[in-house]
């Protein structure tokens, strides 16, 4: 009954009760007209929140969009800028540097990545994290380093510590990689490559403390320094030896020719390195037999004076430091032949795709290039012992920085040595050009 | 949402946000008919339905310039419309007063019967309209412009809500009833 009267209703309308199609035609003439005239100039509409719930009510029912949506827009917008705000504060942390206000800021945003890496089970990204926070407080202890900080010993001291700990959950990172079967291997090129860069960054931060700090402490970082950059080397010979191991097993994420470039890469810087540690010694023995010729000639005119102990004791000291830094050159070459004998094999290796036995030549040449580090070390800390000097020897120059009274400056330009013997306190002032002459006066300002 | 709606709510969008004439032109043809008829059924006369028709959609676009807000169009068109014939009927029972013309004026405001005496013409001997057309003339008024909405016009009960500033359940409630007594009546004749 009910449908039949629904029927009977809806039947009225199709009775002729319209509107005749001239009227409806010419009313809509009318009404445009009279509408065009009342509308609003055009102009570019600009976004406004009130035009965005009305586009959004096309699809949603009024009151969802009006007493639904709307408000929790807003509260979505708050949490937007909040988080916003931290992402702003975060990547503006990025560049500051152990000291700086905004700096717990980029440590906290570090540990956030590892624990959400962490939390999502991802391993691999938590290792290459490590890796990345690693070289960026390496870069940082660069940055402080050259800076005019009188703290800075003090900060690099402490960001160095942190690197040795990042340096030793990369590698604790790098035994899990190794005994997971999960592929790894993409995870450990990356650490590969840090740690290639933390180990450059280190030179920089070496050779800079001894040139731009004549404090006590900078030795002791220097120390400091060196110990962690062997550690990274360690690390990334451990990288490759991963990589290789990973590829054996037939993990196929990281091609044969990246592992192949990565064994490469270690085998040249191992002849870099040794290469390297022989020309500083060779340097430093230049710099010392010149101080030996100065110091013996300012002894012998000094015989008849009054005090001559003292040069003369100085001498005898030089002249021991002159035959243990002869050693270490004389080891050094040795060691240097070593190295490329190996390299020479682990490259043959290379070419035959042996990998394994490539690799294991690798860690061979590390291995001799860690006791030329060492006798190198020792034969500075004996030239330290005796005129408290710093020095450090990079391509073609030699800085020797005394810490305490005299201060030697040496840098070697093809064959000819320039010496700059600075005493700033009592005695001497040495200048040598081509052949070293002595400029007996007591003064405090450097001559070139 | 049937394709019809959306569009209708799109057009409507675009009318709200730039005011777009066209849009506006669109919707008349949309509407136009439907708002005729409902005033039409109300107050049975062509030149008043005309007139009543162009100023709804007039009064409509004033309503969008003014940036009031809009639910839905056809909802407004509904309620301006119902807002004219109460208008139509003030202004001639006042008229009523000072003349006191004829008797048709003296009819309820919304009274079915004046469109029913033109109406009844054109649907000529059909028997089923007749009782259904007397039925209704003899329902309550606030049942009446309901269950007219709601068949003859066929709008939802949303808009039939915002056309009379009830509730959906009142609405529901007051439809349900008027069906009802309408069945009733029916029975009777």
């Amino acid at each position: 009954m009910s449908k039949e009267i629904i029927r009977q209703l809806k039947s009225l309308k199709h009775a002729d009760t319209g509107p005749s199609e001239e009227w409806l035609k010419k009313n809509r003439e009318l009404l445009l007209s009279q509408i065009s005239n009342s509308a609003a100039p055009k102009h570019n509409v600009k976004f406004n929140f009130e035009n965005a719930w009305q586009a959004m009510s096309i699809f949603l029912p009024h009151a969802v969009v009006y007493n639904i949506v709307r408000p929790a827009m807003v509260v979505v917008l708050i949490m937007v800028m909040g988080v916003g705000s931290w992402v702003a504060t975060v990547s503006a942390s990025y560049e500051s540097l152990p000291g700086d206000w905004l700096y717990p800021a980029k440590r906290v945003a570090e540990k956030t990545q590892v624990a959400v890496a962490d939390v999502v089970g991802n391993k691999n990204e938590v290792a290459k994290l490590h890796g990345e926070f690693a070289l960026r407080r390496a870069i940082e202890t660069r940055d402080i380093v050259s800076q005019n900080n009188p703290d800075k010993l003090q900060i690099a001291s402490e960001t160095v510590d942190a690197l040795k700990e990042e340096m030793n959950t990369v590698n604790t990172k790098l035994e899990e990689i190794k005994t997971t079967l999960d592929s790894g291997s993409e995870a450990v090129k990356n650490i590969n490559q840090n740690a290639q860069e933390i180990t450059d960054v280190l030179k920089v931060v070496k050779v800079n403390l001894l040139i731009s700090t004549d404090d006590a402490g900078a030795s002791d970082l220097s120390s400091q320094v060196s110990e962690v950059k062997t550690m990274v080397k360690d690390t990334a010979v451990k990288a490759v030896e991963v990589m290789v191991e990973k590829h054996l097993q037939g993990d196929v994420s990281v091609s044969k020719d990246d592992v192949k470039q990565a064994i490469s890469d270690q085998l040249d810087s191992a002849i870099k390195d040794a290469a390297e540690s022989k020309q500083s010694m060779v340097e430093v023995n230049k710099a010392i037999d010149v101080v030996k010729t100065e110091v013996s000639a300012i002894a012998l005119g000094e015989k008849n004076n009054a005090q001559p102990n003292t040069t003369q004791a100085l001498s005898v000291k030089v002249e021991e430091t002159s035959k243990q830094t002869q050693a270490a050159v004389d080891s050094s070459q040795q060691f240097n032949t070593e190295t490329s004998k190996t390299v020479n094999e682990g490259q043959q290796f290379l070419s035959q795709d042996n990998l394994a036995q490539a690799m294991d030549k690798v860690k061979e040449a590390n291995a001799v290039n860690a006791q030329v580090e060492k006798i190198t070390d020792d034969a500075l800390k004996a030239v330290q012992n005796i005129l408290p000097v710093v020095a450090v020897a990079t391509e073609g120059s030699v800085v020797v920085a005394v810490t305490s009274t005299p201060v030697i400056t040496s840098s070697t330009l093809s064959t000819t040595s320039v010496i700059k013997v600075i005493n700033v306190s009592t005695t001497t002032k040495v200048n040598v050009s081509t052949t070293p002459a002595i400029v007996p006066k007591s003064t405090t300002t450097i001559k070139q | 949402m049937s394709r019809s709606k959306l569009s209708e709510k799109i057009l409507l969008f675009k009318l709200q946000a730039k005011e777009d004439p066209e849009a506006f032109a669109k919707l008349y043809d949309i509407y136009a008919r439907r708002i005729y008829s409902f005033v039409f059924f109300k107050v049975g006369n062509r030149e008043e339905a005309e007139d009543i028709t162009s100023e709804v959609f007039l009064k409509a676009w004033r309503y969008i310039s003014e940036k009031k807000e809009i639910e839905s169009f056809s909802g407004l068109l509904y309620k301006l419309s119902r807002n004219c014939i109460v208008d139509l009927y003030r202004k001639k029972s006042s008229h009523k007063e000072i003349f006191s013309v004829d008797d048709e004026n003296e009819k309820e405001v919304g009274d079915i019967e004046t469109w029913e005496t033109g109406f009844e013409k054109k649907i000529g001997d059909k028997i089923e309209v007749q009782k259904i057309v007397v039925a209704l003339q003899k329902l309550k008024q606030e049942y009446r412009e309901v269950v007219t909405l709601r068949y003859v016009d066929e709008l939802e009960i949303s808009e039939i809500a915002e056309i009379t500033g009830k509730g959906h359940i009142s609405i529901r409630v007051t439809l349900h009833r008027g069906l009802k007594k309408l069945k009733e009546m029916l029975g009777k004749q």
